[in-house]
């Protein structure tokens, strides 16, 4: 199968979608909205006929970056069992870059965690690679973001700083945009998110 | 300046072009405030008081 020309512009994103994670997913959609790249995720297609694992797949195999967040890899306080999606789409991505082709080979991927060392405790095969911390601050995964896709793609991106300023903005004015559509943050779907940054960003950039 | 990248993901529950008329009523609800006019408060001029020199 060929791969899109877009694949150098692709970001798979692997990250929990709870409600309590919700500020810091969707501050990396921002980060990755605004740097001008594609964010791709498993939530980007509702189709109960799809099998989630294939989605994933071909998601990781369109798309030259990833960014996995391990920070809730934590026991399921009902089940106490730990969740393992984060790693096991980790693992999968790590395999394509691995076994696939020259393309494949090209992948990049930032781990993410709320502490440095934390990871070490529960995938320590992964030792050696960079994991930045966000600390389960938003500001900081769109810094980490950002600093990381301009290492990896070379591209001239907005300074961290700037961007983090944007998001700032971006957050304040949400409320009273929300309010005019009658829907509540929380009731906001992937793509409705994604629509959502997409729009304000080509807003705001249209006003300067 | 920020370019963002367009990628088909396919529809959500709210429409693209809904909310772009969102941020548009917002911005247009922002312009209103900003060119509505402060009301001054009317002030009176006061007469002067009239020279009571050489009566």
């Amino acid at each position: 199968m060929k791969l899109s020309k877009a694949y150098g512009r692709q970001v798979f994103l692997n990250c929990p979608f709870d409600d309590g994670y919700r500020p810091l997913y969707e501050a990396i959609i921002f980060a990755v909205l605004s740097c001008g790249f594609v964010v791709r995720c498993a939530r980007e297609r509702e189709d109960s006929g799809e099998p989630r694992i294939s989605k994933i797949v071909e998601i990781i195999r369109a798309s030259q970056f990833g960014i996995h967040d391990v920070s809730r890899v934590e026991l399921d306080l009902a089940n106490g069992l730990p969740r393992f999606n984060m790693p096991l789409e980790l693992g999968l991505f790590l395999g394509a870059k691995a076994y696939g082709d020259q393309k494949q080979k090209d992948k990049r991927c930032l781990i993410l965690d709320t502490d440095p060392y934390r990871y070490q405790k529960f995938v320590s095969d992964i030792a050696g690679q960079v994991i930045r911390a966000h600390k389960g601050v938003p500001a900081k995964a769109v810094e980490a973001t950002r600093n990381w896709l301009a290492t990896v793609s070379k591209r001239k991106l907005p300074g961290a700083a700037e961007l983090t300023r944007i998001y700032v903005e971006f957050c304040s004015e949400r409320p009273a945009i929300l309010g005019k559509l009658h829907i509540r943050e929380d009731e906001l779907q992937f793509v409705e998110h994604v629509h959502f940054a997409l729009e304000w960003l080509q807003d705001r950039d249209s006003r300067r | 300046m920020i370019q963002v990248l367009e990628h088909n993901y396919g529809k959500g529950r709210v429409t693209r072009r809904q909310i772009r008329a969102a941020i548009k009523a917002v911005r247009a609800d922002d312009a209103e405030i900003v060119a509505k006019p402060v009301a001054r408060k009317a002030t009176q001029k006061s007469t002067p008081a009239k020279s009571t020199k050489g009566k």
